[in-house]
């Protein structure tokens, strides 16, 4: 198979994961859990690893039970042929592919409210679905190396653009700790963990199929989600002490926003330096969901090569970038509520069970 | 303006088609090619239907209709 004969580095692994974390983190998820948490937020984002890593361990464990397959045929292997089809079929359509051309949708929505105002949504989605044709025609190998160089500079720009940030901080913005007791910080940590942890389970479509299988590939996927949740922390916390979680909360893209504030005399516009990283982490991100769709539709009807259902696939992403999401009150309400319930099945249950059941069946000889 | 978009969209399909499809049976795979065409054909249908401002299905909707019984369990942890 071709697809099986690229072979990722370790340190590949690392920026494909790092980029991944940071990719929504970045502008679009301080709102949302600054809406649940309010002052909180920042505590959130402080024990997201902790919350996470658990998860990544019992990603990698179940796929070194499967050695050589993807998670498309472990549901075949754990759930037998038909029942494993359908959850297979459910997880690369509704899951991966459905969420192409909402990330599109995002990147498009913030170009054109911030930048572009008067051009047609549609040309901005255009230009994207073809970049996101391009990275996959050229392979998973090729973007693992482009992610490898955006880690560093996006990495440097955020702590830049932040130590830019300083001065405006006020701390009573943090005050008071824990006003509505435990509560809202569980179920500010669901939502983000909706957005940066469960979606790492696409990390199995090519982790150890396409990777080394050995402990420290392991470890690089270790560090690069600490990574991009150390990133997210930086950023949350920022944006809370900056701008105070009202604001924060109610504005779409608050760390855009906190950005605004920058003004040092000759530097000015710092926003863009935010956006910029933002717009390169999430197309990573929409790449590795096209990746995952567009491998796991490849596998559930036999297909050996993915590129050549790359073309067809990116006219379908086009056309439902402008449909999933009619308006901004969609968005929250489906973010919030549907993908974070369809993410914590595939995400936190199946896994889970998944790896109750090969022990099972390991244990009593029929795997 | 719907007019051209649509000439464009036959034209990319047709373009697609003489690329890909001889590659395709030149090396007798005929699964690819089964999927192929229903992915294009139904990628083609909705871009016409959107095109002409018909209103689409949201799958976002189907989602939410299939994990209806979950989200309805667990609405008080995931609201705020």
């Amino acid at each position: 198979m071709d697809a099986n004969k690229i072979k990722l580095s370790d340190h590949q692994v690392f920026a494909l994961a790092a980029n991944f974390t940071m990719g929504t983190s970045i502008i679009a998820v301080t709102a949302t859990i600054a809406d649940y948490a309010k002052q909180d937020a920042w505590l959130v984002a402080l024990i997201a690893p902790f919350i996470g890593l658990p998860f990544i361990w019992i990603y990698h464990s179940l796929m070194k039970l499967h050695p050589g397959k993807t998670l498309i045929e472990v549901y075949y292997a754990v759930f037998g042929k038909f029942i494993g089809w359908i959850l297979a079929f459910l997880f690369s359509v509704f899951v991966c592919f459905v969420s192409t051309p909402s990330v599109t949708f995002y990147i498009g929505n913030f170009v054109q409210t911030q930048y572009m105002t008067e051009t047609p949504l549609y040309a901005l989605f255009f230009i994207f679905v073809i970049c996101l044709m391009v990275a996959l025609l050229y392979g998973l190998e090729a973007v693992a190396r482009s992610a490898e160089i955006s880690v560093v500079i996006v990495s440097g720009l955020i702590i830049f653009a932040m130590l830019m940030n300083l001065p405006n901080i006020h701390p009573k913005n943090l005050m008071p700790v824990l006003e509505e007791g435990f509560t809202p910080i569980i179920k500010a940590s669901i939502q983000l963990a909706s957005v940066l942890t469960w979606p790492c389970i696409l990390f199995t479509m090519f982790y150890p199929i396409n990777t080394d299988n050995t402990n420290k590939t392991r470890n690089s996927l270790f560090f690069g989600y600490t990574w991009g949740t150390i990133i997210n922390l930086i950023i949350v916390t920022m944006s809370v002490l900056v701008l105070g979680s009202t604001i924060a909360s109610n504005s779409q893209y608050s760390t855009y926003l906190m950005a605004k504030e920058i003004s040092l005399g000759v530097i000015n516009r710092v926003e863009a330096i935010i956006s910029f990283s933002w717009i390169v982490t999430e197309t990573v991100r929409n790449i590795l969901y096209f990746y995952a769709a567009a491998v796991g539709i490849s596998r559930l009807f036999g297909i050996s090569d993915y590129k050549k259902i790359i073309l067809p696939l990116g006219l379908v992403c086009l056309v439902y970038a402008g449909v999933n999401y009619p308006d901004s009150y969609y968005v929250g309400k489906y973010d919030t509520i549907g993908w974070t319930t369809e993410i914590g099945v595939y995400g936190f249950v199946l896994p889970i069970l998944m790896l109750i059941i090969t022990k099972i069946k390991i244990k009593i000889g029929r795997l | 303006m719907g007019i051209m978009l649509i000439v464009s969209l036959g034209l990319f399909a047709i373009v697609l088609c003489i690329v890909e499809v001889p590659k395709m049976l030149n090396a007798k795979e005929y699964k690819e090619m089964i999927v192929f065409f229903v992915i294009l054909c139904f990628g083609v249908i909705v871009a016409i239907l959107k095109i002409l401002g018909v209103h689409l299905i949201n799958p976002q909707d189907i989602v939410t209709f299939i994990y209806s019984p979950i989200i309805e369990a667990f609405k008080s942890v995931l609201e705020k």
